[in-house]
């Protein structure tokens, strides 16, 4: 037997999911976490329940990919779990009347009832059961409470009645049900309440979008160099030196298994940055460079996602977005991005056109770097200042911006509108995040130290076979002549294919000179995505896009890296001024082709 | 002032309470809005409007919607 967990977008069906078969899934308090199913079982009177996790979904008519996933799922399910927002009855019937009239043996699970509870809402669940025919079993899934009833009241689960035919009747009916069955007391409005609408409207709302970035920025810098310094540097210094010390002088100091292993010795001495060892950078760049970053940023992230924040900053950037072909709700596989590619090249799938899909793809995977490549770089160029850092990351925003301009102009159709769910603020618990964060730690150890250590492996195979010279000499003059950089720093273009962050560190021994560092940094973020993204873009993309968009990211590292040269090295500020009169041009011809467009419509009548 | 006391979502003030009378769209404007509780007949109240043809937010029902400036236009209420 298989049972679906289907309902609308953000009513906590991967919380309910991971209660029922202890399977671990990302849930956040914004519409479109979840895009792909889930599988998962549940142990019911000794027989082996499959259960799946289905994207939400606010009626059976798909409108986006997500969408089309959920409905395309129906059919494979024997029994159907609705999740019903019981703070939100009367949209979310919609989809449940939708369901009974496929047939399936149902019950529903009227979720978020603690929070209902709070607003005052009242649900008769008895006269519900009654009217639909079905079992309603109130959860909190975020508590467990109600999880044991719905199991244990599943095998209830039938086919409800069915007495209205179109859509029209339906909206009726949805009406009639809510009338009967719910009761709403009016209370006052709670400081998160006023905090949600200040936080949409114009002048707060930027006022509060530009303080919840200061201090994201703030805390992940902060957590991240705290766990960095006082952490995971002494453990390697303390503990771990000593250790491989005493590995290097059994070894003999040099020799090919040593420099295998150990990597090379700088002054005579282990450096976990430069030595480039299997066992020294091989395991300081994944767990004390990068990890400390990673923990941060998941750690802000989690709680900004739980909070309910994400869906109001894309309100607030809904405008911006649209001059670049995008909406609003666009921001979110933008947001994921800073921390890895894969899943935003994932949550792409809620934007609604090819259109947007492709150019939220290609400006996410060229200008967004992931937070393992940024970790590197605040390591790196952090050093030399935080200018050079701020100047990598301004120059990454602008390209985003150019690219998107450009882009939203020489493409075909039109972007939709934004239509988003606003979610109520929540405050999340400490449990929830730490589970969240665990989930996507596991998930960085699986990919990043393998992939860390086979980077390490091949570089060293690289200047054993003595490809080092060769590359150097073949690709130094492009190298020099387009980016001001060395022939050897094409080595970490190609680790870039393995992964950004272990392509940045391999920076490290070539002693270049901060300009530098940002011209590499910048050019090994735009050229190509790592294998993962890439694969999961060619995937949602397929070929004939992929191609184009990789066409894209090779001509835009060239520019980009050229240019970045150039501005240091020849032209400075002028270089700049030209690139921001470039893009002002743009956006007022972007403002004036709007006008057209609206005139004209003006025209044509409503 | 209108005479008819009809007004796109752009035209009425913040604050303002309206009953949805129609959505001047397509299809696929009409399916999008209904799915979040837009709906003819449906009372909502309209909570901010973002510049720069920035989205609307309303409250219907229990929740906040944001449209986008193109949608806002198309949702036509009548100011109670």
């Amino acid at each position: 037997m298989n049972v679906l967990l289907v309902g609308n977008p953000n009513v906590g069906k991967s919380v309910v999911f991971s209660q029922l078969t202890g399977t671990r899934v990302i849930s956040s308090n914004y519409p479109g976490t979840t895009v792909e199913y889930t599988r998962g079982y549940l142990n019911l009177n000794g027989e082996r329940v499959e259960v799946i996790d289905v994207p939400g979904s606010y009626t059976l008519e798909p409108t986006c990919k997500a969408e089309e996933v959920a409905v395309a799922m129906l059919p494979y399910g024997d029994v159907i779990i609705n999740v019903v927002d019981a703070t939100n009855l009367e949209r979310n019937l919609y989809l449940t009347l939708e369901l009974l009239e496929r047939q399936v043996p149902m019950i529903v699970a009227l979720n978020l009832w603690d929070e209902a509870q709070h607003k005052g809402i009242l649900v008769n669940t008895a006269k519900l059961e009654e009217i639909l025919g079905i079992p309603v079993v109130p959860t909190a899934a975020l508590s467990g409470q109600g999880i044991k009833k719905l199991i244990a009241r599943l095998p209830e689960a039938r086919t409800g009645r069915v007495n209205w035919q179109t859509p029209d009747e339906r909206y009726a009916a949805v009406g009639r049900i809510v009338r009967e069955v719910q009761q709403v007391t009016h209370r006052h409005h709670t400081l998160l309440e006023q905090l949600e609408d200040l936080s949409v409207m114009p002048l707060t709302g930027f006022l509060l979008g530009t303080a919840v970035l200061f201090c994201a920025f703030k805390v992940i810098r902060f957590v991240g160099e705290g766990l960095i310094n006082f952490i995971f540097v002494p453990l390697f210094e303390k503990g771990y030196a000593p250790l491989l010390e005493r590995l290097s002088a059994a070894l003999g100091g040099q020799g090919v298994l040593h420099n295998l292993l150990v990597g090379q010795l700088i002054d005579g001495k282990i450096d976990f940055v430069q030595s480039l060892g299997l066992l020294s950078t091989g395991f300081y760049v994944p767990l004390a460079m990068v990890l400390p970053y990673i923990i941060a940023f998941y750690a802000v992230l989690g709680f900004l996602e739980d909070f309910g924040y994400l869906p109001r900053f894309a309100v607030l950037l809904d405008g911006l977005m649209h001059r670049v072909g995008l909406h609003g709700y666009a921001i979110i596989p933008m947001i994921l991005g800073l921390g890895c590619n894969v899943p935003a090249g994932l949550s792409i799938r809620n934007l609604e056109s090819r259109r947007q899909k492709f150019i939220a793809s290609t400006l996410m995977v060229i200008a967004v770097p992931c937070f393992s490549q940024t970790a590197m770089i605040f390591a790196l160029v952090g050093r030399h200042g935080g200018f050079y850092v701020a100047y990598i990351f301004f120059t990454l925003f602008y390209i985003w911006l150019f690219l998107g301009l450009l882009l939203n102009r020489k493409l075909k159709g039109y972007t939709p509108s934004l239509l988003i769910e606003i979610p109520p603020y929540r405050l999340p618990e400490l449990r929830v995040l730490a589970q969240k964060l665990y989930l996507r730690l596991s998930h960085f150890f699986k990919e990043a130290i393998p992939f860390i250590l086979a980077g390490i492996l091949i570089v060293n195979i690289i200047h054993l076979s003595g490809f080092t010279g060769l590359a150097a000499r073949t690709f130094g003059p492009v190298f020099r002549f387009l980016f001001g950089l060395p022939g050897d720093a094409v080595i970490a273009l190609f680790l870039g294919f393995l992964r950004k962050d272990v392509a940045v560190g391999i920076l490290a021994p070539l002693n270049l000179t901060p300009e530098q560092l940002v011209v590499a940094s910048t050019v090994l973020t735009v050229y190509f995505p790592c294998m993962a993204s890439f694969l999961i873009l060619l995937r949602e993309l397929g070929w004939w896009d992929m191609l184009k968009v990789t066409g894209i990211m090779l001509t835009t590292a060239v520019v980009a890296g050229t240019f970045v040269n150039l501005a240091f090295h020849r032209y400075g500020i002028l270089a700049w001024l030209c690139a921001l009169s470039v893009t002002i041009g743009l956006l007022i011809l972007d403002t004036s082709a709007r006008r057209k467009d609206a005139a004209v419509q003006e025209e044509r009548g409503p | 002032m209108n005479p008819s006391k009809q007004y796109t979502l752009l035209e009425i003030k913040k604050g303002v309470r309206g009953r949805v009378h129609r959505i001047a769209g397509g299809t696929q404007a009409v399916k999008r809005l209904y799915a979040l509780g837009i709906i003819p007949g449906k009372e909502i109240v309209k909570v901010s409007e973002m510049p720069l043809h920035g989205p609307v937010v309303v409250n219907v029902e229990q929740t906040q919607v944001a449209l986008g400036f193109g949608l806002a236009k198309k949702v036509i209420v009548e100011v109670v």
